[in-house]
C-alpha cells in the first residue's frame, strides 16, 4: 500500500519537483476502521475528512451521540509518505504513515500501534452536512 | 527605526521582542539634537499651566541648576524623592536628573519651557500633562444587596457576587440576552482549590482615589504603619507626609479624596475589582479579595485624578515602587497619537522612566521586579493608547459577557492581552442595561451606594491586575520565583482563544442606539487572548492546561502532554479527583469502558485515554486537574519478576471547560 504513494512521490521527484506531494491523499475519505481494536471503547466514532489539493483539510467527527463537530486545518504530505497537519487551533496532528491502495487510505501512527482504515467516497454525505454543531 | 506596527503588529511579536532585552533594564538613551523645539514632550492635549519638568544630561550641579532661574522661573526642584538605598536604581533610569520648574503666576509656559529647553545641559523639557481615564466615566450606582447564601458554587458567600458576571460568567441572560458561559477570568476555581490573594502582594491602583472607608475594601487597604496619622511629621522618612493609604498626587498632600466635582468612583471602581474583600458575607468580591480571614491582597490609592484635574504619574509610580506595591493598575492614557515606541520616549519622558524603574524594583519574594499592567484605551482605534502600548508594558483590551471585543474597546498593535470591560446591553426596560457592564464598588459620598456598574478597558486592566496578584500570591505559597520577564510571558501565555469567536461571529449587536458592530478588523487583535486565571496558576504550578468544551462528548490529543509518541503508548488509567469531576460536571461513562477504565475507588468511570486520546464528557465550565498514568518504554510496568518493562508515567494535567469552541489541546480524530 506505501508503495503506492511512495511510487508517485517518486514520479514528481524524478520531475524536478522538490516540493512534497499530497495527492495520493487528496479525496474524501470515511473512517472505515480502526484495525488495532475492534472498537474505540463502547463509542461509535464517525469521520469524514476531505483533503484538498491545496494543503487544506475538512474534518467532521461525531464521537457517541450528538452532532458532528467540524475542523478545518492544514496538512503535508512529506516524500517518505508522513501525514501530519495542525488544526486551525493550533494544535498538530500526526505524523502518520500514509499509504494508499485503490480506494483505501491507511494511517499509521509512529510505531503501528494505531492503524485507521479510511474508504473514499465521492462526497460528504448530506446527513452530517445537515447535522453540525 | 522601529514602528509601532513592526513593533506591535502582534502581541507575540512583542513578546519576542521583549525577550531580546536584557534582564537589567537600562533607561533608554535618547536621541541627542540641538532645535530646544525637538527637546519638548508633550504626552497629552492638557497639562499644568505654571510648571513643567526637565531632564538633564547629567546629575544637574548647582551651575547647571542656576542657570534654569531664568524669568518668570519660582522654582527648580527635584521630581522625585530618592530614597535611601535605592539611589543606585534611581541613578540607572535617570531619575535623579529629573527637575520640576514652577514658574511665577501669570508666565507664559510655551515661552518658558523653550527657553530652558535650548540649555545645552537640558535633555527634555516635558509638560506636565494630564492623563486620561480609560472609561466614560459614568457609574450606574445599584443598591447593596443583602443575602444569607454563598453563590458561586459556594466558594465565596458575598452576595452581589452572583452579578459578577466577568468572575464566573453561567451564560445567564440576566446579564446580557447575548452573554455565553466562560466569558469571565476563569477564577472560581483558583478560590476554590489554589489561593484567594496574599497580603504581602500589594497592588497600587494609579486613578482617582480609592475609598479607603468602603466597607468592601477597608480591610484589603494598604495602611502605611511607619506613619502617624495627621502628625504633619514624616515619620518614615519616605518622603511623604502623613502617607497612611497611599498619596494624593494631584494636591501633593495625603488627602486622599474621591468626592470632588467631576469624581466618578473611577479609583475605588478599579479597587474593588482586583480586591474588595471576598468571601466576607457582604457586597462584591474582589478576584484577590482573600478568603474571608483577613488574607487578601491590598490596595494601594495613588491618586492622580481630582475631579477634572491631573497630577504626577511618574511620581505617584514611584511612590508605589518604593512603598511596596508588586502591581500598578493603570487605567489611563494620554490622547497624543504616537506613531511607534520611538516617538513616544525619544526623549524619554519622565513616566517611562519611572515605570522602568518600577519594574526593576523588588517588592515581593516572587520576581526580580514587578509588573506595570495599562489599559488599551476606549476609542475603538486599531492601536493601543501609550503607555499601555509601549513594547515591555501589558496593555489590555476589553470584551463584553459575549466573549466578543466591546464597541469601545481599542485592538491591535500594541493591544497584549484581553480581560472583561464590560459593555452596555440595550435590553427591553432600560433600567437593565448596565448588567452587562462591571459591578464593583463606589464611594457612597458620591454615588448614593457602595456599589455600581461602570464600563471600560479601565475595568479590564484591573481584571488582569487582580489575576496577577492571584498569581504572585499561589507562587510566593509554592515558593517558585520568576524574573519579571519570565513571568510577563507567563501571563500573556494564559488566554483561552477568542478568535474562533470572532471569526465565527461576522458582526453584533450592542449598546442601545448602535449599529452592530462589525467584527472583522478585531480578528487576531486582541493580543493573545482572554486572561484565564486558572491557566496562569498551573502555568506556575509547571503542569499543562488542556482546553475542553462543555456539552461534547470529545477526545483531546495528549500529544502535548506525553510528546509525539502519545498516541502508541500504554496508559494504565486517568485517576480524576471528585472535586475535579464535580467543577467539570464530568459524565459519568457507563458500559465496558466502565470496568475497563475505572478512574475513581468506587469503580466508576468519568474518562479514559486511547490512542492518545483522553475521552471525557464536561458538562459544566470549570477547571480540575487529574492524573493520566502512562508506561514509558514497552507495554507493562517493570521490575520485580516481571519481564523487563518501563517506567510508569505519572502526569498530572489541567483540564478547562468552557462553552467557546477551539482553543488550544482541542483537536479532531486525527
Amino acid at each position: 500500500m506505501a508503495a503506492c504513494v511512495l511510487a508517485l512521490v517518486a514520479c514528481k521527484k524524478e520531475s524536478g519537483d522538490p516540493t512534497p506531494s499530497s495527492e495520493g491523499v487528496v479525496g474524501i475519505w470515511e473512517l472505515a476502521s480502526v484495525t488495532t481494536k475492534a472498537s474505540v471503547g463502547d463509542v461509535q466514532v464517525s469521520v469524514y475528512v476531505d483533503f484538498t489539493n491545496g494543503g487544506n483539510f475538512t474534518l467532521y467527527q461525531k464521537i457517541g451521540e450528538g452532532r458532528y463537530t467540524k475542523f478545518t486545518g492544514t496538512y503535508t504530505l512529506t516524500s517518505d509518505s508522513k501525514l501530519a497537519g495542525s488544526y486551525g487551533g493550533g494544535s498538530t496532528w500526526g505524523p502518520y504513515d500514509a499509504a494508499v491502495s485503490g480506494e483505501t487510505l491507511t494511517l499509521a501512527s509512529a510505531g503501528g500501534k494505531e492503524v485507521d482504515t479510511y474508504k473514499k467516497i465521492s462526497a460528504i454525505p448530506e446527513n452530517v452536512l445537515q447535522n453540525l454543531y | 527605526m522601529k514602528t509601532k506596527f513592526i513593533l506591535l503588529s502582534f502581541a507575540l511579536a512583542a513578546l519576542a521582542l521583549s525577550c531580546q532585552r536584557p534582564a537589567e533594564l537600562e533607561a533608554p538613551q535618547p536621541e541627542l539634537v540641538s532645535n530646544p523645539e525637538t527637546k519638548l514632550v508633550k504626552l497629552g492635549d492638557e497639562y499644568a499651566p505654571s510648571s513643567f519638568m526637565v531632564k538633564f544630561q547629567t546629575v544637574p550641579s548647582a551651575d547647571d541648576l542656576a542657570a534654569c532661574y531664568q524669568d518668570g522661573v519660582l522654582s527648580v526642584e527635584p521630581v522625585f524623592h530618592s530614597v535611601k538605598g535605592k539611589e543606585e536604581l534611581e541613578h540607572r533610569f535617570g531619575l535623579d536628573r529629573w527637575y520640576e520648574v514652577t514658574l511665577e503666576e501669570g508666565q507664559d509656559i510655551d515661552r518658558s519651557i523653550l527657553g530652558l529647553a535650548a540649555l545645552d545641559q537640558v535633555q527634555v523639557a516635558e509638560y506636565n500633562c494630564i492623563p486620561q481615564k480609560a472609561s466614560d466615566g459614568i457609574a450606574y450606582p445599584v443598591p447593596e444587596v443583602f443575602a444569607t447564601k454563598g453563590t458561586v458554587d459556594g466558594s465565596h458567600n458575598d452576595p452581589m457576587l452572583k452579578d459578577q458576571w466577568h468572575y464566573d460568567n453561567q451564560g445567564s441572560k440576566a446579564y446580557s440576552p447575548t452573554a455565553v458561559k466562560g466569558a469571565d477570568v476563569n477564577v472560581k476555581d483558583v478560590w476554590k482549590n489554589l489561593t484567594c490573594g496574599d497580603r504581602d502582594i500589594i497592588v497600587a491602583v494609579v486613578d482617582e482615589a480609592v475609598c479607603y472607608s468602603n466597607p468592601d475594601l477597608a480591610a484589603n487597604m494598604w495602611v502605611n504603619e511607619g506613619e502617624i496619622p495627621g502628625n504633619g511629621i514624616d515619620d518614615d522618612g519616605n518622603g511623604f507626609v502623613d502617607d497612611i493609604y497611599g498619596y494624593n498626587f494631584v494636591d501633593n498632600n495625603a488627602n486622599i479624596n474621591w468626592n470632588n466635582a467631576d469624581d466618578s468612583g473611577h479609583g475605588t471602581h478599579c479597587a474593588g475589582t482586583i480586591a474588595a474583600v471576598s468571601n466576607n458575607n457582604k457586597g462584591v468580591a474582589g478576584l484577590a479579595g482573600g478568603s474571608g480571614n483577613n488574607d487578601g491582597c491590598r490596595i494601594m490609592s495613588c491618586q492622580i485624578f481630582s475631579g477634572k484635574r491631573g497630577g504626577s504619574t511618574s511620581k505617584a509610580i514611584k511612590y508605589a515602587a518604593d512603598n511596596g506595591a508588586s502591581v500598578i493598575s493603570c487605567s489611563y492614557g494620554f490622547t497624543s497619537s504616537f506613531a511607534s515606541d520611538n516617538a513616544f520616549y525619544r526623549y524619554s519622558s519622565a513616566e517611562i522612566d519611572a515605570i522602568h524603574y518600577f519594574e526593576a524594583s523588588k517588592n515581593n519574594p516572587v520576581l526580580n521586579g514587578n509588573i506595570a499592567i495599562f489599559a488599551a484605551g476606549n476609542e475603538n482605534h486599531n492601536y493601543a493608547h501609550y503607555p499601555g502600548a509601549f513594547v515591555d508594558i501589558i496593555s489590555v483590551s476589553a470584551f463584553g459577557p459575549d466573549f466578543l471585543p466591546t464597541y469601545y474597546t481599542n485592538y491591535g498593535p500594541g493591544c497584549n492581552i484581553a480581560a472583561p470591560g464590560g459593555e452596555a446591553y440595550h435590553f427591553a426596560s432600560k433600567d437593565k442595561y448596565q448588567l452587562s457592564m462591571v459591578l464593583s464598588t463606589l464611594p457612597k459620598d458620591i454615588a448614593g451606594s457602595d456599589y455600581g456598574y461602570m464600563q471600560g478597558t479601565s475595568m479590564a486592566c484591573p481584571h488582569v491586575s487582580g489575576v496577577v496578584a492571584l498569581a504572585l500570591s499561589y507562587a510566593k505559597q509554592l515558593g517558585k520565583t520568576f524574573t519579571v520577564q519570565e513571568f510577563k510571558e507567563i501571563i500573556l501565555s494564559s488566554t483561552d482563544d477568542i478568535d474562533q469567536r470572532i471569526a465565527s461571529t461576522a458582526e453584533k449587536t450592542y449598546a442601545y442606539g448602535h449599529s452592530p458592530l462589525s467584527l472583522a478588523p478585531y480578528y487576531h487583535q486582541m493580543g493573545t487572548g482572554a486572561i484565564d486565571a486558572w491557566r496562569l496558576m498551573m502555568h506556575i504550578e509547571g503542569k499543562p492546561s488542556l482546553t475542553a468544551q462543555i456539552g461534547k462528548d470529545q477526545w483531546i490529543d495528549l500529544q502535548e502532554t506525553f510528546g509525539s509518541s502519545s498516541v502508541s503508548l500504554t496508559y494504565l488509567g486517568v485517576d480524576i479527583p471528585m472535586s475535579t469531576i464535580e467543577a467539570l460536571g464530568l459524565q459519568k461513562i457507563s458500559g465496558e469502558s466502565q470496568e475497563k477504565y475505572p478512574c475513581t475507588p468506587e469503580g466508576e468511570c468519568y474518562g479514559y485515554v486511547q490512542f492518545g486520546r483522553l475521552h471525557i464528557y464536561p458538562t459544566k465550565i470549570g477547571s480540575g486537574k487529574l492524573t493520566v498514568k502512562a508506561v514509558g518504554g514497552g507495554d507493562h510496568v517493570g521490575g520485580g519478576n516481571n519481564l523487563p518493562g518501563g517506567m510508569e508515567l505519572d502526569r498530572e494535567i489541567s483540564i478547562i471547560a468552557r462553552d467557546v469552541p477551539g482553543g488550544n489541546g482541542i483537536g479532531g480524530w486525527l
